[in-house]
């Protein structure tokens, strides 16, 4: 349980500290199946968009580093280890803040990203590693304007041009807040489980 | 504590993990209006089964949990469209009672939600910090269930104006109709942040303990 809880905050301190290929490493390097879903950007598959997303995307996000910031908390863990102890599925909400350059104003600007984190893990080798990795993602609004009035952001998160394109959509519908929206247990609660069959 | 064979040790880790997963259950059941859910969250063969929430009074037994969960968050989120609960869980202090029948655990939690607004009903996003302190039991089928359920509400802001500001009389009313009658008075002055209060210990420390008639 601990092994889990410690790889999942190596992704948050890893992530914070730029250290993007580290977090490559987090994941399963042999075991089939790896893949990253974000519930807004779609599917990235295998070690290569592991890649695309975690290394490539994040270093052009990052630019001259100077200013950039993600710091993404983990709160309210769930952990469900399946009974044949070969996986494991994780989720924790996160209440996070970033600053990015604004694609409208071009500067830095600070931004509220609040979400969630859904992960399937795989012992590979005797040793916790990500297999199936979901965000989703709840809140995205500026400092200065509400998840409510975020309509006159000044420059979307998730409307960034630099983001790669996706293997596949994502498995879960769009979770971003907005006034129409409906929320619903997405990511579902991880329930004890026997041994991994695909959901 | 001191006495515990390695085997209780164990037990009790189960324990704690078990009531970490149930209260994170509920805080996402409460994020996805699921309020049946988390009504069933609590051990409702049990009539001395309660939920205290600062500033709104008691809650007792199924039916005035079920009151204040399910009716009043019903009535709350209205066609649920836009409606937000987001109450991250923080901090955690858990302690399992020796005898592994009860147990005592408080979280911190920062949250946020969109709420209506007095005078017209408009959607307002507030910040909304608060404590859980709960008491868990073990039910009939030796599963964690929520017993004792205190909420403490430590500030309720609008998204513009902090804590202090909002006391000072700015910042917007919340649409407060709706409301359950309580099945009694706060059994505690707390009902979150005054420019004259002095913080004080609500909910109280978890400490080690025996059996729930000692705590």
């Amino acid at each position: 349980m601990q092994e889990i809880r410690n790889l999942m905050a190596k992704y948050e301190y890893y992530h914070t500290a730029k250290m993007h290929k580290e977090t490559k490493e987090l994941f399963a390097q042999h075991t089939p199946g790896v893949y990253i879903d974000n519930s807004s950007l779609g599917r990235y598959e295998g070690l290569e968009g592991v890649e695309r997303f975690f290394v490539k995307f994040h270093e052009l996000l990052d630019g001259d580093k100077k200013g950039s910031l993600c710091i993404h908390e983990l709160t309210t863990e769930m952990i469900e280890i399946a009974r044949d102890g070969q996986t494991a599925k994780g989720l924790w909400s996160s209440p996070g803040l970033e600053t990015r350059v604004s694609n409208v104003t071009g500067k830095l600007e600070a931004y509220w990203v609040w979400g969630k984190y859904y992960v399937d893990f795989v012992k590979e080798d005797d040793e916790w590693k990500f297999w199936h990795f979901y965000i989703t993602d709840h809140i995205q609004c500026d400092y200065h304007t509400s998840w409510i009035e975020k309509d006159e952001v000044k420059g979307e998160v998730l409307e960034n041009p630099l983001i790669p394109k996706a293997d596949g959509p994502s498995r879960f519908p769009n979770t971003v807040y907005s006034r129409e929206h409906i929320e619903e247990l997405v990511p579902p609660v991880p329930e004890p489980y026997e041994t991994f069959t695909e959901e | 504590m001191g006495n515990l064979t390695t085997e209780q040790k164990v037990e009790r880790l189960w324990d704690v993990h078990q009531i970490k997963n149930l209260m994170g259950r509920y805080a996402l059941y409460h994020n996805a209006n699921e309020h049946m859910k988390t009504v069933e969250l609590f051990d409702l063969d049990r009539e001395d089964c309660w939920l205290e929430c600062g500033g709104m009074g008691v809650y007792k037994g199924p039916e005035g949990i079920k009151k204040f969960f399910y009716d009043w968050h019903l009535s709350l989120a209205g066609d649920a469209k836009g409606a937000l609960n987001m109450h991250t869980l923080t901090s955690e202090i858990i302690e399992v009672a020796e005898d592994g029948q009860t147990a005592y655990a408080v979280w911190l939690s920062p949250g946020i939600e969109t709420r209506r607004s007095e005078p017209n009903g408009d959607m307002v996003a507030m910040w909304i910090w608060g404590k859980y302190g709960v008491e868990f039991v073990k039910d009939k089928n030796g599963d964690w269930k929520f017993w004792h359920f205190t909420i403490t509400q430590d500030f309720l802001t609008d998204y513009d104006h902090s804590w202090v500001e909002t006391e000072s009389g700015k910042g917007v009313t919340v649409r407060n109709d709706g409301i359950p009658a309580n099945d009694g008075p706060n059994t505690f002055d707390d009902d979150g942040y005054r420019l004259d209060k002095i913080w004080g210990m609500n909910p109280r420390m978890p400490m080690p303990y025996k059996t729930y008639s000692e705590m």
